[in-house]
Protein backbone atom coordinates (compact mmCIF):
# COMPACT_ATOMS: atom_id res chain seq x y z
CA UNK A 1 0.00 0.00 0.00
CA UNK A 2 2.49 2.25 0.36
CA UNK A 3 3.18 2.85 -3.50
CA UNK A 4 -0.88 3.76 -3.58
CA UNK A 5 -0.40 6.10 -0.16
CA UNK A 6 2.81 7.81 -2.61
CA UNK A 7 0.93 8.13 -5.90
CA UNK A 8 -2.61 9.83 -3.53
CA UNK A 9 0.48 12.73 -2.06
CA UNK A 10 2.32 13.05 -4.90
CA UNK A 11 2.96 16.70 -5.50
CA UNK A 12 3.30 17.64 -8.79
CA UNK A 13 0.93 16.31 -11.56
CA UNK A 14 2.17 16.51 -15.06
CA UNK A 15 -0.65 17.73 -17.14
CA UNK A 16 1.85 18.71 -20.18
CA UNK A 17 2.42 15.30 -21.05
CA UNK A 18 -1.44 14.80 -22.35
CA UNK A 19 0.14 16.68 -25.77
CA UNK A 20 -0.41 14.68 -28.38
CA UNK A 21 3.08 15.21 -30.05
CA UNK A 22 4.68 12.81 -27.75
CA UNK A 23 2.25 10.19 -27.97
CA UNK A 24 3.25 7.26 -28.20
CA UNK A 25 0.84 3.75 -29.17
CA UNK A 26 0.30 2.87 -25.94
CA UNK A 27 -0.86 6.28 -24.87
CA UNK A 28 -2.53 6.60 -28.14
CA UNK A 29 -4.63 3.79 -26.99
CA UNK A 30 -4.81 5.20 -23.61
CA UNK A 31 -6.86 8.71 -24.82
CA UNK A 32 -8.69 7.07 -27.40
CA UNK A 33 -9.66 4.35 -24.94
CA UNK A 34 -10.54 7.28 -22.56
CA UNK A 35 -12.60 9.35 -24.71
CA UNK A 36 -14.61 6.97 -26.25
CA UNK A 37 -15.34 5.79 -22.72
CA UNK A 38 -16.54 9.09 -21.22
CA UNK A 39 -18.47 9.55 -24.74
CA UNK A 40 -20.55 6.60 -24.35
CA UNK A 41 -21.23 7.42 -20.38
CA UNK A 42 -22.77 10.56 -21.83
CA UNK A 43 -24.42 8.72 -24.10
CA UNK A 44 -25.82 6.39 -21.71
CA UNK A 45 -27.44 8.85 -19.12
CA UNK A 46 -29.05 10.51 -22.26
CA UNK A 47 -30.43 7.45 -23.57
CA UNK A 48 -31.72 6.70 -19.98
CA UNK A 49 -33.41 10.03 -20.04
CA UNK A 50 -34.90 9.43 -23.80
CA UNK A 51 -36.36 6.32 -22.34
CA UNK A 52 -37.83 7.15 -19.51
CA UNK A 53 -39.69 9.47 -21.68
CA UNK A 54 -42.33 6.33 -21.06
CA UNK A 55 -41.97 7.23 -17.43
CA UNK A 56 -43.06 10.75 -17.60
CA UNK A 57 -45.34 10.24 -21.05
CA UNK A 58 -46.76 6.81 -20.77
CA UNK A 59 -47.15 4.86 -24.13
CA UNK A 60 -47.91 8.56 -26.51
CA UNK A 61 -45.35 10.53 -25.19
CA UNK A 62 -42.50 7.25 -26.09
CA UNK A 63 -43.75 6.91 -29.30
CA UNK A 64 -43.77 10.68 -29.95
CA UNK A 65 -39.90 10.97 -28.63
CA UNK A 66 -39.45 7.88 -30.50
CA UNK A 67 -40.65 9.44 -33.66
CA UNK A 68 -39.07 13.00 -33.09
CA UNK A 69 -35.50 11.04 -32.91
CA UNK A 70 -36.12 9.27 -36.41
CA UNK A 71 -34.26 12.04 -38.02
CA UNK A 72 -30.86 12.10 -40.20
CA UNK A 73 -29.09 14.17 -37.34
CA UNK A 74 -29.46 11.46 -35.10
CA UNK A 75 -28.47 8.88 -37.31
CA UNK A 76 -24.74 10.59 -37.32
CA UNK A 77 -25.15 10.36 -33.48
CA UNK A 78 -25.64 7.51 -33.39
CA UNK A 79 -23.11 6.05 -36.29
CA UNK A 80 -20.71 8.18 -33.74
CA UNK A 81 -22.11 6.06 -31.24
CA UNK A 82 -21.19 3.05 -33.06
CA UNK A 83 -17.77 3.83 -33.77
CA UNK A 84 -16.98 4.71 -30.68
CA UNK A 85 -18.43 1.22 -28.79
CA UNK A 86 -16.88 -0.80 -31.35
CA UNK A 87 -13.41 0.29 -30.93
CA UNK A 88 -13.72 0.59 -27.15
CA UNK A 89 -15.13 -2.75 -26.94
CA UNK A 90 -12.43 -4.47 -28.99
CA UNK A 91 -9.51 -2.36 -27.52
CA UNK A 92 -11.05 -3.44 -23.98
CA UNK A 93 -10.40 -7.05 -25.19
CA UNK A 94 -6.92 -6.33 -26.19
CA UNK A 95 -6.68 -4.35 -22.48
CA UNK A 96 -7.61 -7.50 -20.23
CA UNK A 97 -5.44 -9.94 -22.45
CA UNK A 98 -2.84 -7.41 -21.28
CA UNK A 99 -3.84 -7.47 -17.46
CA UNK A 100 -3.80 -11.39 -17.84
CA UNK A 101 -0.18 -11.12 -18.82
CA UNK A 102 -1.48 -11.88 -22.70
CA UNK A 103 0.78 -10.19 -25.30
CA UNK A 104 2.41 -7.64 -23.50
CA UNK A 105 5.51 -7.95 -26.15
CA UNK A 106 3.11 -7.68 -29.36
CA UNK A 107 0.74 -4.57 -27.74
CA UNK A 108 1.74 -2.50 -30.53
CA UNK A 109 1.30 -4.58 -33.29
CA UNK A 110 -1.67 -5.69 -31.41
CA UNK A 111 -3.16 -2.08 -31.32
CA UNK A 112 -3.58 -2.23 -35.14
CA UNK A 113 -5.26 -5.39 -34.76
CA UNK A 114 -7.63 -3.72 -33.31
CA UNK A 115 -8.11 -0.95 -35.78
CA UNK A 116 -8.26 -3.27 -38.37
CA UNK A 117 -10.95 -5.66 -36.94
CA UNK A 118 -12.92 -2.30 -36.00
CA UNK A 119 -12.75 -1.15 -39.35
CA UNK A 120 -14.12 -4.27 -40.77
CA UNK A 121 -17.25 -4.24 -38.37
CA UNK A 122 -17.73 -0.55 -39.13
CA UNK A 123 -17.56 -1.02 -42.36
CA UNK A 124 -20.44 -3.88 -42.18
CA UNK A 125 -22.57 -1.55 -39.44
CA UNK A 126 -22.32 1.50 -41.63
CA UNK A 127 -24.55 0.08 -44.10
CA UNK A 128 -27.17 -0.33 -41.88
CA UNK A 129 -26.95 2.92 -40.82
CA UNK A 130 -26.90 4.56 -44.12
CA UNK A 131 -30.27 2.72 -44.72
CA UNK A 132 -31.85 4.52 -42.18
CA UNK A 133 -29.78 7.50 -42.94
CA UNK A 134 -31.66 7.68 -46.72
CA UNK A 135 -35.21 6.84 -44.87
CA UNK A 136 -35.07 9.49 -42.61
CA UNK A 137 -36.25 13.19 -43.18
CA UNK A 138 -33.87 15.93 -41.78
CA UNK A 139 -36.27 16.72 -39.27
CA UNK A 140 -39.20 14.99 -37.99
CA UNK B 1 -8.64 -7.45 -0.84
CA UNK B 2 -9.23 -3.75 -1.07
CA UNK B 3 -12.43 -2.01 -2.50
CA UNK B 4 -10.78 -0.27 -5.03
CA UNK B 5 -8.90 -3.75 -6.38
CA UNK B 6 -12.61 -4.73 -6.64
CA UNK B 7 -13.88 -2.23 -8.81
CA UNK B 8 -10.90 -2.72 -10.78
CA UNK B 9 -12.06 -6.58 -11.25
CA UNK B 10 -15.96 -5.56 -11.71
CA UNK B 11 -14.46 -3.34 -14.34
CA UNK B 12 -13.26 -6.43 -16.03
CA UNK B 13 -16.04 -8.72 -15.71
CA UNK B 14 -19.01 -6.29 -16.66
CA UNK B 15 -16.44 -5.38 -19.62
CA UNK B 16 -16.67 -9.14 -21.40
CA UNK B 17 -20.15 -8.99 -20.56
CA UNK B 18 -20.96 -5.75 -22.34
CA UNK B 19 -19.82 -6.65 -25.41
CA UNK B 20 -21.83 -9.63 -25.62
CA UNK B 21 -25.05 -7.36 -24.24
CA UNK B 22 -23.93 -4.37 -26.77
CA UNK B 23 -23.57 -6.73 -29.65
CA UNK B 24 -26.91 -8.20 -29.22
CA UNK B 25 -28.48 -5.00 -28.59
CA UNK B 26 -27.20 -3.15 -31.29
CA UNK B 27 -27.79 -6.02 -33.74
CA UNK B 28 -31.33 -6.29 -32.74
CA UNK B 29 -32.15 -2.55 -32.61
CA UNK B 30 -30.10 -1.56 -35.89
CA UNK B 31 -29.72 -4.10 -38.22
CA UNK B 32 -32.84 -6.63 -37.86
CA UNK B 33 -34.76 -3.88 -39.57
CA UNK B 34 -32.55 -0.56 -39.85
CA UNK B 35 -35.50 1.88 -41.48
CA UNK B 36 -38.38 1.38 -38.53
CA UNK B 37 -39.03 3.67 -36.75
CA UNK B 38 -39.62 2.57 -32.43
CA UNK B 39 -43.02 2.61 -31.04
CA UNK B 40 -44.59 1.64 -27.94
CA UNK B 41 -46.13 -1.29 -29.34
CA UNK B 42 -42.89 -2.91 -30.48
CA UNK B 43 -40.69 -2.27 -27.67
CA UNK B 44 -43.56 -3.62 -25.31
CA UNK B 45 -43.36 -7.01 -27.51
CA UNK B 46 -39.77 -7.21 -27.29
CA UNK B 47 -39.64 -6.53 -23.60
CA UNK B 48 -42.26 -9.27 -23.23
CA UNK B 49 -39.56 -11.93 -23.92
CA UNK B 50 -37.30 -13.02 -20.38
CA UNK B 51 -34.12 -12.89 -23.12
CA UNK B 52 -34.64 -9.06 -24.37
CA UNK B 53 -35.80 -8.39 -20.79
CA UNK B 54 -32.44 -9.58 -19.20
CA UNK B 55 -30.33 -8.05 -21.86
CA UNK B 56 -31.86 -4.43 -21.26
CA UNK B 57 -31.52 -4.16 -17.20
CA UNK B 58 -27.86 -5.95 -17.90
CA UNK B 59 -26.90 -2.96 -20.33
CA UNK B 60 -28.85 -0.40 -17.88
CA UNK B 61 -26.88 -1.72 -14.61
CA UNK B 62 -23.64 -3.30 -15.67
CA UNK B 63 -23.23 -0.04 -18.17
CA UNK B 64 -23.58 2.70 -15.81
CA UNK B 65 -21.60 0.66 -13.38
CA UNK B 66 -18.46 0.04 -16.01
CA UNK B 67 -19.03 3.63 -17.51
CA UNK B 68 -19.30 5.67 -14.24
CA UNK B 69 -16.70 3.64 -12.60
CA UNK B 70 -14.36 4.57 -16.04
CA UNK B 71 -15.48 8.09 -15.25
CA UNK B 72 -14.11 7.60 -11.46
CA UNK B 73 -11.18 6.18 -12.64
CA UNK B 74 -10.16 9.74 -14.80
CA UNK B 75 -11.19 11.39 -11.70
CA UNK B 76 -8.79 9.64 -9.77
CA UNK B 77 -5.70 9.90 -12.28
CA UNK B 78 -5.68 13.76 -11.93
CA UNK B 79 -7.46 14.46 -8.90
CA UNK B 80 -6.20 11.52 -6.56
CA UNK B 81 -7.81 13.26 -3.43
CA UNK B 82 -11.03 13.14 -4.68
CA UNK B 83 -11.61 9.06 -4.24
CA UNK B 84 -14.23 8.87 -1.49
CA UNK B 85 -16.23 12.29 -2.59
CA UNK B 86 -15.88 10.80 -6.04
CA UNK B 87 -17.19 7.57 -5.70
CA UNK B 88 -20.45 8.58 -3.29
CA UNK B 89 -21.79 11.20 -6.31
CA UNK B 90 -21.03 8.59 -8.79
CA UNK B 91 -22.83 5.84 -6.64
CA UNK B 92 -25.71 7.99 -6.15
CA UNK B 93 -26.26 8.97 -9.87
CA UNK B 94 -25.92 5.26 -10.80
CA UNK B 95 -28.54 4.00 -8.22
CA UNK B 96 -30.62 6.97 -9.46
CA UNK B 97 -30.33 6.32 -12.75
CA UNK B 98 -30.65 2.76 -12.58
CA UNK B 99 -33.92 3.03 -10.42
CA UNK B 100 -35.43 5.93 -12.76
CA UNK B 101 -34.63 3.21 -16.03
CA UNK B 102 -35.79 0.47 -13.92
CA UNK B 103 -39.00 2.02 -13.68
CA UNK B 104 -39.04 2.91 -17.78
CA UNK B 105 -38.92 -1.30 -18.06
CA UNK B 106 -41.46 -2.26 -16.02
CA UNK B 107 -43.95 0.66 -17.39
CA UNK B 108 -43.27 -1.39 -20.64
CA UNK B 109 -44.26 -4.47 -19.11
CA UNK B 110 -47.55 -2.83 -17.06
CA UNK B 111 -48.87 -0.53 -19.26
Amino acid sequence: MERADSARNRPVRNYADLNPRYYATGMWSHVLHRISGIAITVFLLLHIWEITSVVRGGAEGFTSKMSDMAAKVWVIGEWLLFLAIVFHGINGIRLILLDLGWGTRTHKRAFWVVFVLSAIIIAFGSYFFLMRFLAYPWSA
Amino acid sequence: MKGSLWAWIWHRITAVLLVVLVAIHFSIMHFVDPTAVITFADSQMRLQSALYLLVDSGLLVLGLYHGLNGIRNVLLDYWPNSGRVATWILAVVGIVAAGYGSMALAAFLTQ
